[in-house]
């Protein structure tokens, strides 16, 4: 068990190794140039050249990539081009905001999915069942920027439940949770329905009819509680999805997010801030499918002991 | 990763191997029971059709600017004009076409490389398996935006590269996927017997491991496209979708938002669209996935 | 009346007070050279910028163009109170230092904060004294500046300003070892600062320097600072400012919103406001809304107060009672550009028939919903030294004689394929235009009307950094280009030779004009002061006109959008910047 651990642990390295050798390159090798972002409309030849110098711009790639690599070694990330504040202090002031986001828009998808799947999975009715998952469908297929104005229209401007400018307060975030976690609903809630009809079918569940347990106690004390491993796992892997798409919504409810520092990053070829950034976005996705992996690896011996995964 | 092994862990392919031919009629015929199928099916035959038939079915030049600026719904304009006095109805319809292709485009991209990614690493396993699926990983941990405009920025605006870019985006849940059926299927007796008498690894990998594995594919596929339509109107979000004038849906949808108040029908419209295609492809493709292998249905594979 | 000193042949100015030209003839009838006066004409910005105001609509009957008419109506009704916190809507600026901010963002915010040595008065559009100088006189030559500061101005941080600051901060700007890209480009070139006494500030250049008043006014570029500041946050200065502004930086969450609030002992306001100091309003607050859509939700919702207004929204808050309109001039100008290194623009008879074939009211209607004046020459009027005369002189919208002209330089259409060539090559034309809604809009207009001519226009929609990058190496046909600014100075930014990107390094002269008799031009209105330098922006004007080096299309209005309580809010004619001090909240 501990060599499992300690294996996929350390497979973690050379992908964020690639990660970051793969975004540097690959950011360098795009047109666009930082100094200009920087100068806009006070571009003029000497101040540009000056400021290219001043950054380092000048100098070879591999080389540029070996002084970022070395100084993030020891947790100095360097500083954003654009407004020169230090990189780990841009990221840190953001992040918490984000995170808040994608747990309440996890929090609104399991609290909506789960319900509805299991709707789904007890009723009787096809027509029943085929509805609440169209339902579900139905979050999955808008446009997340499309849903988040309408639902800032009506909640937020015509009824004014609902701020709609980014800031403080769980107010605030309630309809871009809602935008981020509608996406996933349909998936968790097909995942609960069928995860229960298959424990529904099971054997001791047929046992605990027979004992004569009321159907609805049959289905809440156990096909619930023996359908949420699946679901967990789903959870986890969900997370990486909502992780991206906090970027869309931070956009569009003004909110102080990764998201939105990324896109401005990009935009200004802000390389330190793009290299952090990045690199944060994998170590999030990656950390998670580790301790699912783990997790699942604990729950269910077959899996450990198959495959190179 | 963790879901994939979990498919290993279900016999499925064999069993359908084994029963090819009745299982085929019987899971068309489950189809067509479904009424949800059966509209959704509907929905995306008017889709295809609209595309097809576009020049006839437009009453005017999705291009073809006027001065009758942000005009509200009316008998000459079945859904308005937009902010160039353009027919909003027009360029909804030959949106069809370039929505539609570029799904179909970039989920083929994505089926072909992660395939035939997927099949060579779960059938020569080892050091090939180790590397590729790293390079996999690599590509995962990327966040699907941000890869996006990495690709496009190299490969400079159009829309052929959007759908290399989304394309190139999706591979890893294609090849992950296409490994763990490889995998399972490697061990068959059929294919332990073939490769015993002798045949090459790629003719095996091809004429036997492939059709194994189509199934999940094909699940896979259906709701990629729709995957990939979102995808793409997300990327126009951002400005780096279709070029103007462009009727893509995705970055009808981008302009009209400065116009969602006073202007509503501009973006509702191709917004609608969206969620029609998607849905009933979506719903298409849950079927298939009901019907090709009920053990799949908890699966999560888009 | 400004005082004339025979002895130094300069005129000598208090604090508030203006030069018209009736008084400065009468003076001048008993003066010295005519020189003298017609320098102090232009040393005041010179005063035809009456024209500015009354050529701008102003909407809701705000005043009449003749008095204030940059104040809302509501100024005169009601005691301003004390107290409040303005919400508004805005961009994240990267940095709120003077030295390395980029023109486009912060500098409303910037200056608020800082002060400045010269400004413009908002009833006459004359540049006079700023809320640092007491008097200022300019040199019978115009090289020479000399400010007289006024006594017991103290920084936000509680030292007291001293000339020597400012000495040691404009040489600051100007050392290229500082790597600075703001202050030291406006100011004049091999300048000298001096300060003799505290209260004594000396500019001087070697060759006069036309657009010193106006670059002199924005605090945003030119903004004082306590030199032990920097010295104290290096690095950090830019999220640490110090100033002797109205306001002061009380905290910034990243991402978030920017925090000023007021400072307590400002008193030196300039002499046309009412409230010199301090002011009324506690605090301002800038939400960053980098969408234009969520800043009009954010006024709608009540969660912003004010913000400067797209037009398209113009019709949407004009018929909603909460909210009121404010117009001010603009200093901006959007044009067609185009780039004259390469074939067939570089050809001056195709460029010259292009200048009649589009349809600028098509574009104003589009584009601003009208809300603006279509342009036919390279200068708007809210900028100093405009010459009226290019709207007449200017080619007119004609399609017909668009096609004609095109014909006489070479153009056919051989195959019958809708598009116009040319030695057997056909009218093909790549416009690179970034991804915004309004951006794709424009672009999509001129490809329109470019097919109208034969032309077959490709739009190319690139992100950010990959349109200024494209944009420097040339490897385009058409391009957006877009002014907004204080002086025609601007011209000499984005049309000398000098400034045309190579290989490696950047400049703004995009559209690859090399003129060298536009270039003469160009310094030359650079070097001049007075209504001399009016005919040296006209002359200038005219060679662009002639040449063809660019497509002036419209002037958009530039309107403030605000919530009915907020009251005393003004904006300068230059249309830069707004003066906060007055500003107050009647809840």
């Amino acid at each position: 068990m501990a060599a499992y651990v300690i294996r996929r642990v350390l497979s973690i390295v050379p992908i964020l190794l690639g990660v970051s050798i793969i975004t540097f390159f690959s950011i360098h090798l795009t047109p666009g140039d930082p100094v200009d972002q920087i100068l806009q409309n006070n571009a003029n030849k000497e101040a540009a050249d000056r400021l290219r110098e001043h950054l380092g711009l000048n100098d070879p790639l591999p080389v540029q990539y070996m002084h970022w690599f070395g100084s993030a070694i020891q947790g100095d990330f360097g500083r954003s081009l654009l407004t020169n504040a230090p990189v780990s202090q841009e990221i840190l002031d953001r992040f918490p905001s984000t995170l808040q986001l994608a747990i309440a828009g996890m929090l609104i998808s399991v609290l909506l999915g789960i319900p509805l799947g299991m709707m789904a999975a007890i009723s009787k009715r096809a027509w029943l069942d085929s509805s609440f998952m169209v339902l579900a469908l139905g979050g999955l297929s808008i446009p997340s920027f499309w849903l988040g104005m309408l639902l800032s229209l009506f909640f937020g401007i015509k009824l004014g439940w609902f701020p709609i400018l980014g800031g403080d307060g769980w107010k605030a975030l309630v309809l871009p949770a809602f935008t981020l976690g509608i996406v996933n609903v349909a998936i968790i809630a097909r995942l609960t329905r069928s995860s229960m009809l298959e424990v529904i079918r099971q054997e001791y569940i047929q046992t605990a009819r027979a004992k004569g347990l009321s159907e609805r106690a049959v289905v809440i004390r156990h096909a619930f509680r023996n359908s949420m491993i699946p679901i967990l796992t789903v959870i986890g892997i969900q997370f990486g999805n909502l992780l991206a798409g906090t970027v869309i919504v931070e956009s569009v409810f003004a909110r102080a997010g990764l998201g939105t520092l990324a896109i401005r990053a990009i935009q200004a070829r802000d390389f330190p801030l793009i290299q952090g950034i990045v690199l944060l976005y994998a170590v999030l996705y990656v950390g998670t499918t580790l301790i699912i992996d783990l997790l699942y690896g604990t729950l269910d011996p077959r899996i450990r002991l198959s495959g190179s995964r | 990763m963790a879901e994939t092994t979990r498919a290993d862990s279900m016999s499925h392919p064999a069993f359908l191997a084994s029963q090819r031919p009745r299982r085929r009629w019987a899971f068309l015929r489950r189809l067509m029971h479904n009424p949800l199928v059966l509209i959704g099916g509907l929905v995306l035959a008017v889709m295809i059709l609209a595309a097809v038939f576009a020049p006839i079915v437009a009453p005017a030049d999705p291009l073809e600017q006027s001065s009758d600026l942000l005009e509200p719904p009316s008998r000459t304009h079945l859904f308005g004009t937009d902010e160039l006095g353009r027919d909003v109805f027009s360029r909804v319809v030959y949106g069809t076409r370039i929505s539609l292709t570029i799904g179909l485009v970039a989920v083929a991209i994505a089926t072909v490389v992660g395939s035939i990614v997927g099949l060579v690493a779960g059938f020569l396993g080892g050091m090939t398996d180790n590397i590729a699926m790293r390079l996999i990983d690599i590509l995962m941990a990327f966040p699907g935006i941000i890869l996006a405009i990495l690709i496009m920025g190299t490969l400079g605006p159009s829309l052929i590269n959007v759908m290399i870019a989304v394309g190139i985006s999706a591979i890893p849940w294609y090849a992950r996927t296409v490994r763990a059926s490889t995998l399972v299927v490697r061990e068959y007796d059929h294919i332990l017997a073939t490769r015993a008498i002798g045949a090459t690894t790629l003719r095996i990998m091809f004429r036997h491991a492939l059709p194994n594995v189509v199934a999940p594919v094909i699940v896979l596929s259906t709701i990629g496209i729709a995957g990939a339509i979102l995808a793409i109107s997300g990327l126009s979000f951002i400005g780096l979708g279709a070029q103007p004038p462009s009727p893509e849906w995705g970055s009808m949808l981008s302009q009209a938002r400065v116009y969602l108040q006073q202007a509503w029908w501009i973006g509702t419209f191709p917004g609608i669209a969206i969620m029609l295609a998607v849905m009933s492809i979506n719903v298409i493709g849950d079927a298939l996935r009901d019907a090709l292998d009920p053990r799949m249905r908890g699966m999560v594979k888009e | 009346m400004p005082k004339y000193d025979a002895e130094r042949g300069v005129f000598i100015f208090q604090q508030g007070e203006r030069l018209s030209r009736r008084a400065l003839l009468k003076l001048a009838t008993g003066a010295a050279s005519s020189v003298a006066i017609a320098t102090f004409l232009a040393a005041c910005g010179g005063d035809d910028n009456d024209t500015s105001s009354s050529t701008t609509s102003v909407s809701d009957g705000s005043s009449s163009p003749a008095s204030s008419d940059v104040t809302p109506a509501a100024n005169s009704d009601g005691t301003p109170k004390k107290g409040g916190r303005l919400r508004v809507g805005y961009v994240e600026p990267p940095t709120l230092d003077p030295d390395f901010h980029s023109s486009s963002s912060g500098g409303n915010i910037i200056g608020m904060i800082y002060d400045s040595l010269l400004i413009q008065d908002p009833n006459t559009s004359e540049y006079v004294a700023g809320p640092l100088t007491e008097s200022f006189e300019v040199s019978q030559d115009t090289k020479t500046w000399t400010f007289h500061l006024k006594k017991d101005i103290t920084y936000h941080d509680g030292s007291t300003l001293e000339a020597a600051h400012l000495k040691a901060i404009y040489e600051f700007a100007v050392d290229p070892d500082n790597a600075t890209f703001v202050t030291g480009i406006y100011l004049p070139p091999d300048p000298t600062f001096e300060a003799p006494d505290p209260q004594t500030f000396v500019i001087s250049s070697p060759l006069p320097y036309g657009p010193m008043a106006s670059h002199l006014f924005w605090d945003a570029w030119m903004g004082v600072w306590p030199p032990a500041a920097r010295e104290k946050y290096g690095a950090d200065f830019g999220r640490n400012p110090v100033g002797s502004g109205p306001f002061k930086f009380k905290e910034w969450a990243a991402g978030d919103h920017l925090l000023l609030e007021r400072f307590d002992n400002y008193t030196w306001g300039a002499s046309f406001l009412e409230n010199k100091g301090p002011a009324y309003l506690d605090e301002l607050f800038f939400k960053f809304t980098p969408e234009q859509s969520t800043i009009i939700n954010g006024l709608q919702s009540g969660e912003l107060d004010i913000a400067f207004l797209p037009n398209q929204f113009y019709d949407q808050f004009k018929s909603n009672p909460d909210f009121e309109i404010l117009s001010r001039p603009s200093g901006r100008l959007d044009c067609l550009g185009w780039n004259n290194e390469r074939w067939p623009f570089d050809d001056l008879k195709t460029r010259q028939a292009l200048m009649y074939g589009f349809d600028r009211e098509r574009f104003l209607q589009v584009m601003e919903g009208g809300h603006g004046q279509v342009m036919y020459g390279a200068i708007v009027p809210a900028l100093p030294h405009y010459w009226p005369g290019e709207q007449e002189a200017g080619p007119k919208f004609d399609l017909s004689k668009a096609k004609s002209l095109l014909a006489d330089a070479g153009w056919a259409d051989e195959n019958g394929d809708g598009i116009i060539e040319k030695d057997g090559k056909p009218f093909d034309a790549v416009l690179i235009s970034g991804g915004s809604e309004a951006e794709v809009r424009w672009a999509s207009l001129v490809q329109q009307q470019a097919k109208d001519l034969g032309i077959n226009v490709t739009i190319e929609t690139l992100e950010s950094a990959a349109l200024t990058a494209r944009r420097n190496s040339g490897d385009f046909d058409l391009y957006y280009f877009i002014y907004d600014t204080v002086d025609p100075d601007i011209i000499w930014f984005f049309f000398h030779s000098q400034q045309i990107p190579t290989e490696g390094s950047s400049g703004l002269n995009w559209g690859r004009v090399n003129d060298p008799i536009l270039d003469d031009l160009i310094i030359k209105q650079r070097n001049t002061i007075g209504s001399d330098r009016d005919a040296a922006v006209q002359a200038m004007v005219e060679r662009m006109m002639d040449q063809a080096s660019v497509l002036p299309l419209y002037a958009p209005e530039k309107n403030t959008v605000f919530n009915k309580k907020v009251k005393g809010v003004i904006f300068y004619p230059n249309a830069m910047d707004w003066e906060l001090t007055e500003a107050w909240i009647d809840d």
